[in-house]
């Protein structure tokens, strides 16, 4: 059960962008806060439901993984699923396509495995790191530390998102 | 860290995703203390802190693939399905490089109704729960590359192939009882074909063969040929397959008999003493 809301609240903030991007090209506002402050709530509001979502990965399972074949770091890789966000943000008209659009992204994006990437997180000092186990699958690794070689890989700390991404996670400040 | 695994039944050859990961951090198995090692005989009673111990295990052939590995990383190990319930096998709790094995029997795969009395009392309908043995049944130790058991029996299937300790250590005495003067073993028979239900029992006909004089020995004989279609010569039995043993003990334990009244022939699978 944990599980399923835990996977709703990561699509969420991943996902939100696409309805603050609309809310300020739309200059949208409610009760009469200016425009560009209610813009500025709505990124702001993002960015919380993202540090939530760190915070509840405490109660996921724990994981360790030392040595590896392979590690790639692939902050860049989504960037342009990320654009797309952006551009689907900006160019939907009405109320109407946005909830429609939406909801098609969510549903996608909670079924696929990339539910997990949030620009956000590199915000917080996160990079994302594709890694080639020892024993041959490939995972994902979301990690503060920063990995170079595959001999110096040494997560001990590692929380289970799903079977094949990870999360490391130490004191947030 | 611990990780908690269970080995499942399923028809895959990577060795990865037999195994599934079912929590870390629990520590549900000990190392008993002050444990005694004592190397592998059948012969031999354990006290209570003493444990079998096989050296240099990661050298045996029914040695895990899972052990061997240099360094173990849970990551590579899928979260464990509810609905492969059944399929559970034997359960592996690594910690410290120190592996505890446990046999789950379908007796311990609990699926009722339940009510728990936990913090507050709960109604389950579909509960599902495995119990825990005080001890784990296998402890594997990396730094020593020794293995600890109590019983080779229920180990067996965990380490594939592990029997071949029992049949090493039973061999001599198989082999004697074949050579007895009242045996006369067919060309194909020899103390290989002799499997494991076999061997113990051999220990104890020895036993009661011993027990008899000379006179006994000979109406046991008579017994045994009167209620077995073994073939004979004068003195000794033809052993051919072990099918002809089993019955030949069957016949030094004194299993057959005649009901009195319907005058049915019968074979006693298990006996109680009535007297002494």
């Amino acid at each position: 059960m944990l599980e399923i809301l835990y996977k709703l609240l990561l699509t969420l903030s991943s996902t939100s962008w696409v309805v603050v991007i609309f809310c300020i090209k739309e200059e949208y506002t409610l009760w009469k806060i200016p425009s560009i402050i209610f813009g500025l709530i709505l990124l702001v509001i993002s960015i919380l439901i993202s540090l939530v979502s760190l915070l509840l990965a405490t109660k996921l399972s724990k994981d360790n993984l030392i040595g590896c074949k392979e590690i790639e770091n692939v902050n860049n890789a989504f960037i342009p699923t990320y654009l797309g966000y952006f551009f689907v943000g900006l160019s939907i008209g009405s109320w109407h396509s946005l909830v429609f659009v939406y909801l098609i992204i969510f549903v996608f994006i909670l079924l696929s495995q990339n539910q997990y990437f949030n620009p956000i997180y590199l915000l917080f000092r996160f990079h994302f790191y594709s890694i080639s186990t020892n024993q041959g699958s490939k995972i994902l690794v979301i990690a503060r530390s920063k990995v170079r070689y595959a001999e110096d890989v040494k997560f001990n700390s590692l929380r289970r998102i799903n079977d094949t991404t990870f999360i490391e996670l130490r004191k947030i400040k | 860290m611990t990780q908690l695994l269970v080995k499942v039944k399923n028809k895959t050859r990577s060795v990865n995703a037999q195994y599934k990961k079912i929590i870390s951090d629990v520590k549900c198995y000990v190392f008993p203390e002050n444990i005694e090692s004592v190397p592998y005989s059948p012969e031999t009673l354990l006290d209570v802190t003493q444990w079998y111990a096989i050296e240099n295990f990661s050298h045996q052939t029914f040695c895990l693939e899972l052990i061997k590995r240099e360094t173990f990383d849970s990551v590579d190990f899928e979260m464990f399905d509810r609905n492969c319930f059944s399929k559970m096998d034997y359960l592996c709790l690594v910690h410290d490089d120190i592996y505890f094995f446990q046999k789950i029997r379908p007796s311990q795969l609990l699926q009722a109704k339940r009510i728990s009395f936990g913090e507050s009392f709960a109604y389950d309908e579909n509960s599902m729960s495995v119990v825990i043995n005080t001890y784990a049944d296998a402890i594997y130790v990396k730094e020593s590359d020794r293995l600890y058991f109590q019983k080779l029996e229920t180990i067996s299937s965990i380490f594939k192939g592990i029997e071949i300790l029992f049949r090493e250590a039973t061999e001599e005495e198989t082999k004697l009882f074949l050579q007895s003067d009242f045996i006369s073993l067919g060309t194909e028979m020899n103390a290989s074909k002799v499997g494991k239900i076999s061997r113990k029992s051999i220990a104890l006909a020895m036993t009661v063969l011993n027990s008899f004089n000379e006179e006994e020995k000979n109406r046991v004989m008579e017994y045994t040929k009167k209620y077995t279609s073994l073939q004979h010569d004068e003195k000794r039995f033809i052993i051919e397959t072990e099918e002809d043993l089993k019955k030949l003990m069957l016949g030094i334990f004194e299993r057959f008999y005649e009901t009195p009244v319907s005058k049915k022939t019968r074979v006693a699978n298990s006996v109680i003493d009535l007297q002494n």
